[in-house]
């Protein structure tokens, strides 16, 4: 879902409500979902003699139409011939139909053959059951098809948007105390000033895009980038620490993951000390299972009644939450503390996201 | 009129002191860091207003404030903050004023305008809302007409004698004018009512002792007792068992 997030605004691809009949599960599923209704069939129509042999000749009947059916929509699919929720509708309709013509005369020329010569009022009115039994199952499949694909559409958009909500949290406060600094800076320091409208300016551009994942590398600079700002802020009270590796890997991840951890360290961790802190930031790639662990250390704090501070579990849950989204369940995030320090750390799967 | 700028970020107190300075008429007196600084410069410095940063580090804008409040000279506090939370609900309607960072020239002047004559009644209620805000971190006491700031940690209990509450801590002893019972309103979750006349720290009782002399506790480090009323006698029993 990271990878394009294009796919959901192109409007020029068209995305069919139907499944994919070319897929072999779906195609399994078919056959055992006509099967299933061959049966009820002929549980309905048994009068005498073999169920056994009713059950496989109305079968062999169900399933050729069923199959076929599928494996010309699967070829149709292909040839692009659906390219509106009307067009796929009339092709798969039509198609069933036709399926069912054709193959209730050759049964109708199989029997005559061996058994019986059908009269023209038996001909019409076998032709007649089948198409409407054929109409009426293959536009509740339609129904079917489609209210699932609309669900799941929702369900997309839902995502989509609550991964953008949880994006677009800056805090306030930070937003104002870097203005402050701005107005104070840009009398006295205007290349301090100028730099930090450049560096607010990424974090907010990265805040506000629609872009989802973003290289491990680029996120990295934004997370400086706020860094520089808070320095500017704090002075010397503030002190980074970068541990990263000499090549840095190759790795996609959630816009905005590490800032905010930054931001909960600074905030939490430094801000109040009056004399400051020490924050290290660490990468190290472990290749042999193939994640890269990220983590965030910070000097921990009681607070006013002798308790640790807790930080900001909204921005943690949040930074879970979006991950989980994007690797599905393959990264972890866990929070370390000893009586000094608090550590959060990331691990993530190399070459994904 | 003197003026003592105090926020812990640098830049933001650069800022304030150009706008002052700006101003022509005020003079900038002095800086601090935290609300710590802040306290000592006042007393060094006697302000007539304060411009004071809420979130600073060691000892807030707030709790800085009540202490100046006790000065013989409190000077006047305009409080300066980056964002509009809903405490700032609570100073509107007590008639404490502030600023928002980055503040204009003009709001900084009707500030201190308005701070420069404060009426009683203002300066009643704003005592009201910084008390009723969150417990201090620290004793503010007057020892020779100088500020002794007390951790509330390092403190083993609060007796009361006559007019004077003793606070004993780590240090020794200071009086106070508070009464106990505010104190133990403020102070209820670390400190325990042992006696119509004491106050404990939780975290400072050693234990319980029974005697000739009725029942005592006793505290960590320092060989002192107070007595145990019997009215509180089940209380203390049970805060020291569950210890």
């Amino acid at each position: 879902m990271f990878n394009n997030p294009e796919n959901n605004t192109a409007s020029s691809e068209y995305q069919s409500y139907l499944p994919d009949f070319c897929d072999g599960d779906t195609f399994l599923r078919l056959l055992l979902v006509v099967e299933l209704i061959a049966i009820v069939f002929a549980l309905v129509s048994f009068g005498s003699g073999s169920l056994y042999i009713h059950i496989a000749l109305i079968s062999v009947v169900v399933l050729w139409v069923g199959l076929t059916d599928a494996a010309i929509l699967c070829w149709l699919m292909r040839q692009n011939w659906m390219r509106s929720h009307l067009s796929t509708s009339l092709v798969a309709i039509s198609v069933t139909l036709a399926m069912t013509l054709l193959v209730s005369l050759l049964s109708l020329g199989f029997g005559s053959m061996l058994l019986f010569g059908p009269t023209a009022q038996d001909v019409a009115y076998t032709l007649i059951r089948n198409l409407s039994v054929a109409a009426i199952l293959i536009g509740l499949a339609l129904r079917y098809f489609y209210l699932r694909y609309e669900s799941e559409k929702n369900l997309e958009v839902q995502a989509q948007a609550r991964l953008q909500a949880l994006q677009a949290r800056i805090r306030p406060h930070f937003l104002f105390n870097s203005m402050n600094t701005i107005a104070s800076l840009t009398h006295d320091q205007p290349d301090l000033a100028e730099q930090a409208i450049e560096n607010l300016s990424d974090l907010f551009r990265a805040s506000l895009s629609a872009e989802a994942s973003i290289s491990l590398q680029q996120e990295l600079e934004l997370t400086r980038s706020y860094v520089d700002l808070e320095a500017l802020r704090l002075g010397q009270r503030l002190e980074v620490n970068w541990h990263l590796p000499d090549i840095e890997p190759e790795l996609n991840l959630p816009a905005l993951t590490l800032q905010p951890l930054m931001e909960n360290a600074i905030y939490h961790g430094v801000e109040p000390l009056p004399e400051g802190g020490v924050i290290d930031i660490t990468i190290s790639p472990s290749p042999q299972d193939e994640l890269i662990a990220i983590s965030i250390s910070n000097p921990r704090l009681m607070d006013n009644t002798g308790r640790f501070h807790t930080g900001n579990q909204m921005a943690v849950e949040n930074i879970r939450e979006r991950l989980a989204i994007a690797f599905a369940g393959e990264a972890s995030m866990e929070q370390i503390e000893t009586d000094t320090r608090y550590t959060v750390i990331l691990k993530i799967p190399v070459g994904e996201g | 009129m003197k003026i003592i700028i105090v926020d812990d970020e640098k830049p933001a107190r650069a800022r304030l002191v150009r706008l002052v300075n700006d101003l022509a008429v005020h003079e900038v007196v002095g800086e601090a860091a935290n609300g710590i600084e802040a306290l000592k410069l006042a007393q060094a410095s006697e302000p007539d207003i304060v411009l004071m940063d809420i979130r600073m580090p060691g000892m807030d804008g707030i709790e800085a404030a009540r202490h100046l409040s006790e000065l013989e000279q409190p000077p006047a506090v305009i409080f300066t903050t980056a964002f509009a939370d809903h405490a700032l609900e609570a100073f509107e309607t007590h008639a404490v004023d502030y600023l928002l960072k980055p503040g204009k020239k003009d709001r900084l002047q009707s500030a201190i305008d308005a701070a420069a004559k404060p009426t009683r009644a203002q300066a009643s209620k704003s005592k009201e809302l910084l008390s009723s805000l969150e417990p201090r971190q620290h004793i503010c006491a007057r020892v020779r007409g100088s500020l002794v700031l007390v951790p509330i940690d390092s403190i083993y209990y609060f007796h009361a004698e006559q007019k004077y509450v003793t606070v004993r801590y780590s240090d020794g002893e200071v009086l106070i004018e508070d009464a106990l019972k505010s104190l133990e309103t403020e102070f209820g979750d670390r400190f325990y009512r042992i006696h119509r006349n004491a106050l404990i720290s939780l975290a400072r009782v050693g234990g319980l002792r029974s005697g000739n002399d009725g029942h005592q506790v006793s505290f960590h480090d320092i060989d002192e007792t107070l007595e145990v009323s019997r009215r509180h006698l089940p209380g203390v029993r049970t805060i020291i068992k569950s210890m």
